[in-house]
């Protein structure tokens, strides 16, 4: 329903950003930009150095060279409170949360805009609601997090996100313990969040076929260098894949759609 | 192997002469002294007191770093020791009680005591262990918990039967000093019987190395070869226990030595930590021999060597890979009102009672307002300290994502004692306010060395509560040294330590009552940072919490309330622990509630406590503090088993 040269803006840039832990290279010279109202995929082998880079734009990591740009700010200029009413990060497993129900940890969300004193309002309160709504966790509320499925508490936390109500979304491989049709689900409800929001959403994901099939953009990574980057109709080519993953790879085509599938020769 | 052990050479050439250095400073002068005919003291002493004292430093090193070895072994864990896991103090604890309880059983014999007390902690400690997989770090912290308490306890027991205080503290603090040849002799055979015991064991560890599994498929009986492996290794800790008392952490320092120089696989990796025990002990024993002359009869090694081997746990944390996180959440109970409720009303109905309720000269039970003036003070005491100590333990809980930290457990109250301790020995007669300066010194102190030693892990829980154990041995160990040198001023600390309010005077109660309210309020404004700290460092900081701030500053807040409510109740009392977990339980979970419930709990507990120590053995005065240490330890141990299922 939209068109990627519909412009909406930057909300990331990336320049130049390196970072080196013990004399081992993990990040070398990425430079990438990040629009709003899309959903961004970051793909890559194992240790590419994808979960690195979104910690170092959720402010988890410091960079160790180059500028990281939010808005066309520096991250770090932003105060805590400040940057989390921009951007809500997702680690890859935020646990089972304390002995949080599942309302109180969607309601943590609101912490950038409430603060440490200030009241829990009603308008707090109606967000927490539909974000519960939004991740069909209505009937759920007071159960606690721990006794929760493992699908059940990632579309939770998915929820503390929404209530969080910012303008970017920094989600590291959401769906890892999801089944293909909660999968799909969250991915689309990502999709429809960035696309009639305008939230820039970044997600690092193992699965290149579902990256194409609900990303409008992919950067790839390989050993901490940027390999590729574009719609996935141009990176979702034998060429393209064999350059990020080394391995032989053919594309078909899904009859119906031009959506490309990856497959192994 | 071998090139590891010869290219490490150096320093066990080292060692070797340094040893026969000492070994020659403290023989030569008796052997090259003129012989006197007939009585010949200084002969007399060098055959039967120094060279008994030497054999005993080698057989007792030997056979608690041969232990530590087995214990590391077995259990894959790097920092597990006859120390760490509590085994050495059940084996004292138990000699302790039988010693001034059942001193007609003694006679059956001291080994077989000490080896009940070492089985049961042995027992309580592994069977905790196997609900938590044997994790390493949860099953040192459920083994230095104990191994605090049965110390503390039986330097308690030992404080309340003073007839034979003196003695007993010096046995228990590890002394090695001999008058015959009787003691080495005795553990020289168990030992070395032991020692053969571990033999058929040999190639079974070497195989467990490469994994259970591995191991299983090779034909290894997995659970008979490690229960007769830990069996030696206890027996071996009670042995030497049960012969010269606690010698603290030889048994964690020798293997991990081993380790250092190379030692690889069973055989190898067993014999020499033997060995380097055994030479240890030999030169902190002979040290201490020749630094303190005539007095070292009451200066006990194993003290000495606990103040030495506990900062070696804070130098290994960064080794210790975790596997394992303590953090999980009880399912609560839904019914919430009623047992707050209950909360509410049981603290003012403890004040009254301990107010107006009490026995007379005669020991008849009296109610009436007479007393009121006398105990005011005392129950207001209690009361403040008892919610101070909950407060930082809501606290210290919620920072560390850990249901197990509180201020006795992270040795800060124990910094504070050890602030107290300073300013009784430096100062002629400090006042109250020196006093709480000198505590708050303390216990910050404390927490500092804590949040350094654990600054590179961005304070994780389980490294900050091993360093504030290792911390809080650390000071046991110097009030142990302080303790055996029969100082007036410490035995005043002593009693203080128990933790009685007897002394407490008006004007001591109200600061303590100002102080716990001017704490307690920035911690109740704090209650959003405390509902979101729990989901970690991580997630609290992209939700916008300030973490670095927001964590430093709580731990100060915590330190200075533990560090006013140690100066009025002592370093033990376990409040601090359980009232945060009472708090719970009855069903306040969120940061607000939790805290405010907490404070009324533990200052019900304190109250409770206090009255009871007064009226249960009147005429005589239980102090408070052991009182609720005594209630607090079996529910330690209950919340250890009951958490150890989810």
């Amino acid at each position: 329903m939209v068109t990627p040269d519909e412009a909406a803006g930057e909300a990331f840039r990336l320049e130049g950003v390196g970072l080196t832990v013990a004399r081992a290279t993990i990040l070398r010279d990425v430079t990438l930009s990040f629009p709003r109202a899309r959903v961004t995929a970051l793909v890559g082998h194992n240790g590419s150095g994808k979960s690195t880079l979104l910690r170092i734009m959720a402010r988890q990591v410091a960079a160790g060279t180059g500028r990281v740009l939010y808005d066309a700010h520096p991250v770090a200029d932003f105060v805590e409170r400040a940057f989390a009413r921009e951007v809500a990060w997702l680690p890859q497993d935020p646990g089972t949360g304390a002995d949080l129900t599942v309302r109180e940890v969607v309601a943590s969300g609101r912490y950038p805009w409430h603060g440490p004193l200030g009241r829990f309002t009603d308008a707090d309160r109606q967000r927490v609601e539909d974000a519960l709504a939004a991740v069909h966790l209505q009937g759920f509320g007071e159960r606690p997090l721990a006794t929760l499925s493992g699908g059940e508490r990632q579309r939770a936390w998915l929820g503390m996100l929404i209530a969080q109500d910012s303008k970017c979304l920094l989600l590291d491989e959401p769906t890892a313990a999801l089944d293909i049709a909660h999968q799909v689900e969250v991915l689309s409800l990502i999709r429809r969040l960035s696309h009639d929001h305008g939230l820039a959403v970044v997600i690092v994901m193992h699965d290149i076929n579902m990256a194409a099939r609900f990303c409008d953009l992919i950067h790839a990574l390989k050993a901490g260098e940027v390999a590729a980057s574009g719609p996935p109709a141009r990176i979702v080519t034998p060429e393209v894949l064999h350059r990020i993953y080394g391995i032989a790879m053919d594309v078909l085509v899904q009859p119906g759609r031009d959506v490309p599938i990856a497959c192994v020769r | 192997m071998t090139w590891g052990m010869t290219r490490r050479l150096g320093p066990i050439l080292v060692l070797a002469l340094g040893i026969a250095l000492l070994l020659w400073l403290l023989v030569a002068a008796p052997l090259s002294a003129q012989a006197a005919p007939g009585y010949d003291p200084v002969k007399m002493r060098l055959y039967h007191s120094t060279l008994p004292r030497l054999a005993t430093a080698v057989i007792a090193g030997f056979a608690l770093s041969l232990a530590g070895a087995l214990f590391q072994q077995v259990l894959r864990n790097p920092l597990a020791s006859p120390t760490t896991l509590g085994i050495s103090a059940g084996a004292h604890l138990a000699l302790v009680v039988a010693t001034l309880f059942f001193p007609a059983h003694l006679g059956l014999g001291r080994d077989a005591v000490a080896l009940l007390g070492s089985a049961l902690v042995a027992g309580l400690i592994m069977a905790l262990g196997a609900r938590r997989g044997f994790s390493p770090l949860s099953l040192v912290l459920s083994g230095l918990v104990v191994s605090l308490w049965c110390g503390a306890l039986a330097a308690i027991l030992a404080y309340l039967n003073d007839r034979s205080m003196v003695s007993l503290f010096i046995w228990g603090a590890g002394s090695l000093s001999m008058q015959s040849w009787q003691i080495p002799l005795a553990l020289g055979w168990k030992v070395g019987l032991l020692a053969l015991c571990c033999l058929p064991l040999l190639r079974p560890l070497s195989l467990m190395d490469l994994g259970d599994g591995a191991a299983a498929s090779l034909g290894v009986r997995l659970t008979r070869i490690r229960l007769a492996a830990l069996a030696v290794a206890v027996a071996l800790s009670a042995l030497v226990t049960s012969a010269v008392g606690v010698i603290g952490f030889i048994g964690l320092v020798a293997p991990v030595l081993a380790r250092l120089l190379g030692a690889r696989g069973s055989p190898v990796f067993l014999l020499t930590s033997g060995l380097i025990g055994a030479a240890l002990l030999l030169v902190t024993d002979t040290a201490i021999q020749l630094a303190a002359g005539q007095f070292s009869d009451l200066l006990p090694t194993g003290a000495i060597t606990a103040v030495f081997g506990s900062p070696l746990l804070l130098v290994l944390l960064p080794r210790l890979k975790i596997r394992h996180r303590v953090i999980g959440g009880a399912v609560a109970p839904p019914q919430r009102m009623p047992r707050f409720a209950l909360v509410l009303a049981a603290l003012p109905l403890m004040v009254v009672v301990a107010v107006l309720l009490g026995r007379d000269a005669g020991g008849a039970w009296v109610m009436g307002t007479e007393m009121a003036a006398l105990r005011l003070p005392r129950v207001m005491t209690a009361l403040a300290a008892g919610a101070m100590l909950a407060v930082a333990g809501v606290l210290l809980q919620r920072l560390t994502g850990n249901e197990m930290a509180s201020p006795e457990v992270l040795g800060i109250s124990a910094g504070a004692t050890l602030g107290l301790a300073a300013s009784l020995f430096v100062l002629a007669s400090p006042g109250l306010p020196v006093q709480l300066g000198f505590a708050g010194a303390g216990a910050c102190a404390v927490l500092a060395v804590i949040l350094l030693a654990t600054r590179r892990t961005a304070l994780a829980p389980e490294r900050v509560l091993l360093a504030g154990i290792a911390l809080g041995a650390l000071v046991d160990a110097l009030s142990g040294l302080l303790a055996a040198t029969g100082d007036p001023r410490a035995l005043a600390l002593l009693r203080w330590m128990s933790g009685s309010t007897y002394n407490a005077a008006p004007g001591s109660a109200m600061l303590l009552c100002a102080a716990a309210v001017a704490l307690a309020l920035p911690a109740l404004a704090a209650r959003r940072w405390l509902d979101l700290l729990p989901l970690g460092p991580a997630l609290a900081g992209a939700l916008g919490v300030p973490v670095g701030r927001a964590r430093l500053g709580l731990f100060a807040l915590a330190g200075a309330l533990s560090a006013v409510a140690t100066l009025g109740i002592g370093p033990l009392s376990f409040v601090g622990l359980m009232a945060p977990h009472l708090a719970r339980e009855a069903g306040l979970r969120r940061a607000l509630p939790q805290t405010v419930g907490a404070a009324l709990i533990g200052a019900a507990l304190m109250v409770g406590a206090d009255w009871l120590g007064r009226v249960l053995l009147f005429p005589w005065q239980i102090p408070a503090g052991l009182v609720a240490a005594l209630m607090g330890a079996p529910f330690l141990i209950f919340l250890l088993f009951r958490r150890g299922r989810t």
